[in-house]
């Protein structure tokens, strides 16, 4: 199979495919590209809320010293 | 024995991305290391990305102390977010941290760390843990996750792990997707010479494990191969037919065959005159194998010790 004229999957990497995968189909190079995109999207909520989380763990003499390193 | 590796790396990627491994299923006919440079090229990206905000909670975690550090890995950050801070943190105060993590939330970290960035750490943490890590993760059948982590591991570590699993098959079924091949050898020299007769018999009676015990010798060197092929032979003659039957059916000859080359003539003789290995459908089965170069040399080679018919059928 040709490779596709636009690659999905390359376009969510930002970067071309490694060598031997030419022969991707583009629904299969979707799938790939969606999945990516989602476990970027899913990480980035996950790091948001858990920081957030993390310093109601921190004693509270550290809190503030601890916020300003996490947010500024 | 490429559909294995790639079968590994489809889980790889799988992981990586939190998807059912099943939902990559169209990658199997894709050579493994294109998969592998798939995967590392989004592992560089994952990591890379939020970066700026994984620092800062690397550099909150030096401010706060080993232990509150420790209950919020567990608490908040979660096993995913542990793994990717981890390498950010420094070895020695992640090693503290993880003294102080329980068992199972490491090794549920070890689904998502990437060995090659935490390698420090690997191979600082204490070997009782990592061997108490290494059996949770035996429990959850985490094989190619353990076998990630056979490259970072001291050998200590490794004998360790080796002497606390007393069943050959979890050690089999990670040793046959370590990614660098190259350990094979010292791996199976970690082994006690009787594991290796109980590791060869394990793996006969079942198919998938013998294909990946296939796996793992072909990485041998010759001496190695030669003792495992030697352990094959002293097979009784129902368990080698078993072994012809798994090696024709799976189209295992090319691995097979310099596994049996690589043994002494007598015991070359001896798999070689079963019943099982002289039916019809399996002398064609060789003969379609030995159409490829490689194994036709192979062949070649075991002809002197091959019964009449089957020199003349191979001819």
């Amino acid at each position: 199979m040709a490779v596709p004229k636009t690659n999905p999957l390359a376009d969510a990497l930002g970067s071309p495919l490694p060598p031997g995968l030419e022969a991707l189909s583009k629904p299969q190079l979707e799938k790939l590209a969606a999945a990516f995109a989602s476990a970027k999207q899913q990480q980035r909520v996950a790091l948001a809320a858990s920081t957030e989380a993390a310093l109601s763990h921190v004693p509270m003499l550290l809190r503030g010293a601890v916020r300003k390193v996490l947010f500024g | 024995m490429s559909a294995l590796a790639a079968k590994a790396e489809i889980l790889k990627l799988a992981r990586l991305l939190g998807v059912a491994e099943k939902d990559f299923a169209f990658l199997a006919d894709y050579d493994a290391l294109a998969i592998r440079a798939l995967r590392e090229q989004m592992t560089a990206q994952l990591y890379d990305d939020g970066k700026a905000l994984l620092q800062k909670v690397a550099a909150a975690t030096k401010l706060t102390p080993t232990g509150i550090s420790a209950v919020i890995a567990e608490k908040a950050l979660g096993p995913l977010l542990c793994a990717r801070v981890a390498s950010l943190v420094g070895p020695e105060k992640a090693i503290d941290i993880s003294k102080k993590l329980s068992p199972a939330f490491l090794a549920e970290t070890c689904l998502h760390l990437d060995p090659r960035r935490t390698a420090d750490i690997i191979r600082g943490t204490p070997v009782e843990l990592v061997v108490a890590v290494s059996k949770i993760l035996q429990a959850k059948k985490e094989y190619v996750t353990m076998a990630r982590f056979v490259d970072a591991l001291t050998p200590e570590a490794i004998k360790a792990v080796i002497n606390a699993t007393p069943d050959e098959e979890p050690l089999l079924r990670t040793a046959v997707f370590a990614e660098n091949p190259a350990l094979h050898n010292e791996l199976v020299s970690y082994l006690p010479k009787s594991r290796h007769k109980s590791l060869i018999a394990k793996a006969a009676v079942d198919a998938e494990l013998w294909s990946a015990a296939l796996s793992l010798m072909s990485h041998l060197n010759p001496q190695w191969m030669g003792e495992l092929g030697q352990l094959t032979a002293e097979l009784d003659e129902a368990t080698l037919a078993k072994i012809v039957g798994y090696a024709t059916t799976q189209k295992l000859w090319a691995v097979q065959l310099p596994v049996m080359a690589a043994t002494p003539p007598e015991s070359q003789r001896r798999m070689l005159a079963t019943a099982a290995i002289n039916q019809p459908a399996v002398l064609d089965a060789l003969a379609e194998a030995g159409k490829d170069k490689t194994v036709a040399a192979v062949l070649k080679k075991l002809k002197p010790q091959m019964p009449p018919a089957m020199q003349a059928r191979l001819a």
